[in-house]
């Protein structure tokens, strides 16, 4: 595994009333490329915000995230860097309702010059990576729980980025679909070496992660 | 797949809400098709006709509302001759007058020899006798009266000497009689409504437009500093003047109708971003830029504007149709709304989606992808 540090957290924090809820208390760690971080908690444990603070959806009340050794809220302000370098899966999906599988797939490359031949072409393939091959024009609204999670999925990775953050990708889906959805996430991470980093608050197998650190009240445990 | 894509999903997602605000849009846009294309088609043939008849000048009462208004002394036109570049200076009496039950016509007191008569096509006579009417070709339709038939005017007796054509269906619905008949039964003698004026300057090929401006400007000057109980109007401003009243209330009705469309679409795209809020966090937070969520939201305004655009300029030419046809206006109103007045309207109905997309496109953006997050 290449050891080259993707993201880190410096001593980072994020309060709310001020100050008397402290999601995420003076923490830090190193995500390293192409790896899969599982980061564990309860609920409540900050785990969620903590993903938020790494992803740049949120700003640390103090410390700092480096992406690639650059501040994460600089580089996140460059046309088309998120797009390209980061992608999202939720626990809800949060699929576009009126849209089908292909047009959910596509919506990141729409941020991308491509042309559409070459962006239906994209979306295709990665969309048969994650097993929708016979899905592709069927609405999302028809589609299983663990379907609509293969579809985040795509979407995720259409734009080909390092770093996947997944938040309780498997907290809507039963034990086969959160199974499948695991080994899915271990099959993109190794065939296009995007790295992941996903909180749960399940045990996940060894297989399907290469580090684990547990979050407690804000800090690492 | 493009914006247009997911906008068009998006209005087909929700079919019952698109649809009403579709039809919503279209029905105000209907009332303004047919009420503003109507009173563009009458500025339109008054402003051709006043053209065509070689007429610079419409002198009328001061401070009217509007020409029905004007009364005037008709001494005043050998006044107005003695004006340098004056070449002729024809009196017109005019108002409405039911011949028949709710049916209402134009009837016009002209001198016998005005020069208004120049561009008539005239099946039968011209007026020669003071109890002779021309009738004009929709009014003649409209009593079905010929040529030799009599017609009773306020209780006198014309005959029918002649049906003209002319060049607007105002006047081609109207009754044209000897200006001195008509003040005699209308017992208003020596008044008359307005006095049209031709300069002698149109008729000179080699004087530039700057030069013919310039000297209607200085007669309409000195008409103004010598007769302080008159008001001249150059006819391009005057066009308008004749339905001062028509055109008001139809400007003020297309405001309404329009503030109608804006806070219909601002109601509907609201509601549709306050439902989409979780969908646009997301794209925000994987990177959708906020001009991309601008340009969604504008785009989807400016649709609902164009559908209802398109179905209210159809209802509105349906509905003009319809009343071209209503015994009330018959004559009146001759031409349906022409192609630019239609690609106007449509033009105005996305302008007027667009603004409405303003308010919910900054919500739209106002939202953080954090909080749609934070709260799942």
């Amino acid at each position: 595994m290449n050891k080259s540090i993707l993201l880190e957290a410096k001593n980072i924090s994020k309060f709310y009333k001020d100050g008397q809820v402290k999601a995420v208390n003076n923490l830090s760690l190193q995500v390293y490329s192409g790896e899969i971080l599982a980061i564990r908690g309860p609920s409540g444990s900050g785990k969620s915000t903590l993903l938020h603070l790494l992803g740049g959806l949120d700003s640390p009340t103090n410390g700092t995230v480096f992406f690639n050794g650059k501040s994460i809220h600089a580089v996140c302000r460059q046309r088309g860097f998120r797009v390209k370098n980061m992608g999202f899966i939720f626990q809800a999906f949060y699929l576009w309702q009126n849209l089908n599988v292909l047009e959910n797939v596509m919506l990141p490359l729409m941020e991308i010059p491509l042309s559409r031949k070459e962006s239906l072409l994209r979306a295709r393939e990665i969309i048969n990576d994650v097993g929708l091959t016979d899905r592709v024009k069927a609405s999302v609204k028809v589609l299983s729980m663990g379907q609509r999670q293969r579809v985040a999925v795509a979407r995720a990775l259409v734009a080909g980025p390092s770093v996947i953050f997944a938040d309780e990708p498997t907290g809507s889906l039963d034990s086969r679909n959160a199974e499948n959805i695991l080994q899915l996430l271990r099959r993109v991470n190794r065939q296009h070496n995007v790295t992941v980093v996903m909180v749960t608050h399940e045990n996940i197998s060894t297989e399907y992660h290469d580090r684990q650190m547990q979050v407690l009240d804000g800090k690492i445990a | 797949m493009s914006l247009l894509t997911i906008v068009c999903k998006n209005l087909w997602h929700q079919k019952v809400r698109s649809g009403l605000t579709i039809l919503g849009v279209g029905i105000s846009i209907a009332a303004f098709v047919s009420l503003s294309g109507l009173t563009d088609n009458l500025e339109k043939s008054l402003q051709s006709t006043y053209k065509a008849r070689g007429t610079d000048l419409v002198v009328m009462e001061k401070a009217t509302l509007d020409i029905f208004s004007s009364t005037i002394d008709q001494s005043y036109i050998e006044s107005l001759k003695r004006i340098p570049h004056v070449k002729q200076a024809a009196p017109i009496l005019f108002y409405f007058y039911a011949v028949k039950f709710k049916q209402y016509f134009l009837l016009y007191g002209w001198e016998t020899d005005s020069y208004h008569f120049e561009e008539f096509k005239i099946v039968g006579s011209a007026l020669r006798n003071d109890y002779d009417a021309l009738v004009g070709a929709v009014a003649a339709k409209r009593l079905n009266k010929f040529q030799g038939d009599e017609i009773n005017i306020r209780g006198e007796k014309f005959r029918i000497c002649g049906v003209f054509q002319s060049m607007n269906m105002l006047e081609e619905s109207g009754i044209i009689v000897p200006l001195n008949t008509l003040q005699r039964i209308k017992k208003t003698p020596g008044k008359i409504t307005a006095i049209n004026v031709r300069l002698d300057c149109n008729d000179s090929l080699k004087m530039s437009l700057e030069q013919r401006q310039a000297i209607s400007q200085q007669v309409q000057d000195k008409i103004n500093s010598e007769f302080s109980d008159l008001e001249v109007k150059d006819v391009r401003d005057f066009v308008s003047t004749p339905f001062a009243i028509v055109f008001s209330f139809t400007w003020a009705i297309s405001i309404v109708v329009f503030i109608i469309v804006v806070m219909g679409i601002i109601n509907t795209m609201s509601t549709a971003v306050l439902e989409r809020k979780k969908e646009i966090g997301i794209l925000l937070a994987i990177g959708w830029r906020k001009y991309r969520i601008i340009t969604l939201v504008l785009f989807e305004s400016a649709i609902y504007g164009l559908l209802g655009g398109i179905i209210g300029v159809i209802l509105g030419c349906t509905m003009t149709r319809s009343l071209i046809t209503a015994p009330a206006v018959q004559g009146f109103i001759s031409m349906m709304p022409d192609d630019l007045f239609i690609v106007k309207s449509l033009g105005l109905s996305v302008l007027v989606g667009v603004f409405a997309g303003v308010y919910p496109a900054v919500k739209a953006v106002s939202i953080e992808p954090i909080d749609v997050l934070r709260y799942e």
